[in-house]
């Protein structure tokens, strides 16, 4: 790296709406999900180089790149991946896969001021199967302690077991509160990001995949 | 125009990348096959068949790189395609194409697959000697064209249902001749007698093409005869499609009086239709122009020839995925 501002770039698309981020240090300085005229655009290249010509910055400044695997939406989480890959294969940076349970997890714990709930994730697969995971908030944290892709019924059977949890994804969950959110905060990302091991220099972003039998 | 183009090909189930210069001389190209993968379905796996482009891309693209000892600097244009073909495979060779361009500060062309089938006659010093007439037979398409010159085509007819190469697939996993489909038929037709009775559909209708009846016929009559010889089928079956396929190259010989007939696309491999459009070539006095067969399957190298045509004209279509792209719109 020849410059001291090094910029993480952070990708989201699994929501279905793709999200373009850059952050300085540990804050965020571009977010293109925070812009009208940007949210909804497919073109990650567009998004990218809006970003960096707003804080005044090159492709060269980047130093790390993560990217929200899924599951979820399949064009948008591949177009992502694709990009981001290409882009770390260009500039020789790594690419550090986020799974966006994990990222929705921590938003959601996040949220709830320590109330240490654990969250449960529901998102809409291919119907009638659906992804569904478990993040168990901690004091560094927590982190995703099951995931699967099952059948919307097993998962609702699943979550009736749970005592009390919070709820995240798009699906909504009879006599629960709706879920808080489907989207992670760029900040949250970030956070995640600056805290992951460093990924081995070739590392590259792969989708989590959908395969019904 | 000096340099090479960076093709780069996802539009299905083969992750292409090549490197061609104007001349049509390849200086490099690799292509990973996904069959095996989807063998075990049946077909293509489109959500497989996404992320198996999207493991192979990078690896490919460094690959030819290498070997022809290119650097980015090297590079005139990227030519990807944007279409026709499945979504998902379709934008990760985009989506690759798109960072590679920003990054490499290199320009970035979408190009219509179609238009690398036909262009994949100029590689490796091939010819055309136009006004021509083309027919593309392959497992992904079938389509009739006039073409007055490299870049000016106009679609006479394309399949209603499925494509040729689909039905030799769907005919060869019913007589139980396994995958791909087209050889297997092709060599069993060989020991058979074309002597079953089987439909020719939209024969003597202008230049579309139905296959979905055909092969529906060949199913009820295997149910209905168990015991039917599996070579007479075949026999019959590439009969009947050689058939309909020579009658429509006659039709639009007759109509458009070309110099050449170019047969492109994985169907070309068929020596059966070889001689087909070999014997229509001949009555009418045109030249035949079949490639060689390794640029008859998608391939990459097929679209940066193609590519160089959209740079010479100036033409830029975007990095947006068009899966039912049609021949006409560049
Ligand atoms: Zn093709």
């Amino acid at each position: 790296m020849t410059t001291g501002t090094s910029i993480t770039l952070l990708l989201q698309a699994s929501n279905g709406v793709p999200a373009l981020a850059l952050g300085r240090g540990d804050a965020i300085i571009f977010d293109s999900s925070t812009v009208e005229a940007l949210a909804g655009s497919r073109d990650y290249r567009m998004l990218l180089e809006t970003g960096l010509s707003e804080i005044g910055a090159e492709l060269n400044d980047l130093s790390l790149i993560a990217c929200d695997i899924g599951p979820g939406g399949l064009g948008v989480t591949r177009t992502a991946a694709a990009f981001a890959n290409a882009l770390g294969f260009a500039l020789s940076l790594p690419i550090l896969a986020l799974p966006a349970f994990k990222l929705l997890g921590a938003e959601v714990a996040g949220h709830s001021n320590g109330s240490a709930k654990p969250v449960a994730i529901l998102r809409r697969a291919a119907r009638p199967h659906v992804h569904f995971g478990i993040y168990e908030p901690d004091a560094t944290g927590g982190k995703l302690v099951h995931y699967e892709h099952c059948l919307e019924k097993s998962a609702l059977e699943q979550i009736q077991n749970m005592d009390d949890y919070d709820l995240a994804g798009n699906i909504e969950v009879e006599g629960h509160a709706s879920p808080v959110t489907n989207m992670a905060a760029m900040e949250t990302m970030l956070k995640l990001a600056l805290a992951a091991p460093t990924p081995a220099p070739e590392a590259r972003a792969w989708p989590i995949v959908e395969v019904l039998e | 125009m000096s340099g090479l183009i960076l093709g780069i090909e996802t539009s299905c189930d083969d992750t292409s990348v090549a490197l061609v210069d104007r001349a049509g001389h390849v200086a490099a190209i690799r292509t990973v096959s996904q069959f095996e993968i989807h063998e075990a379905f049946g077909g293509v796996y489109p959500e497989l068949a996404s992320r198996a482009h999207l493991e192979a891309i990078l690896p490919t693209v460094q690959g030819v790189m290498e070997e022809a000892s290119v650097t980015p600097a090297d590079l005139t244009a990227i030519g990807v395609t944007r279409g026709p073909g499945l979504i998902g495979s379709l934008l990760v060779g985009l989506s690759t194409a798109e960072a590679l361009s920003m990054a490499w500060d290199v320009p970035a062309y979408g190009v219509n697959h179609l238009r690398g089938h036909i262009r994949s006659v100029a590689l490796e010093s091939g010819r055309t000697e136009f006004p021509a007439v083309i027919m593309l037979v392959s497992g992904g398409h079938t389509l009739i064209a006039e073409l007055k010159d490299a870049w000016s085509y106009r679609l006479l007819g394309s399949t209603r249902d499925d494509s040729v190469g689909e039905s030799y697939d769907k005919v060869a996993r019913m007589l139980g001749l396994g995958m791909p489909g087209g050889p297997a038929i092709d060599k069993a037709a060989k020991a058979g007698q074309p002597v079953l009775r089987l439909p020719r559909p939209m024969k003597n209708e202008a230049y579309e093409f139905s296959f979905s009846g055909l092969k529906s016929s060949v199913a009820r009559h295997i149910e209905k005869h168990p015991e039917v010889s599996v070579e007479d089928m075949s026999a019959s079956f590439v009969a009947a499609c050689m058939d309909v396929l020579a009658a429509k190259a006659d039709r639009a010989l007759d109509a458009c009086k070309p110099r050449s007939l170019v047969i492109v696309g994985g169907v070309a491999a068929s020596p059966q239709l070889r001689d087909a459009m070999g014997k229509v070539a001949a009555k009418h006095g045109v030249e035949l122009c079949l490639p060689p067969m390794k640029w008859a399957t998608d391939n990459a190298a097929m679209i940066a020839m193609a590519t160089w045509d959209y740079v010479e004209r100036g033409l830029q279509p975007g990095l947006m995925p068009k899966p039912n792209l049609s021949l006409e719109t560049p």
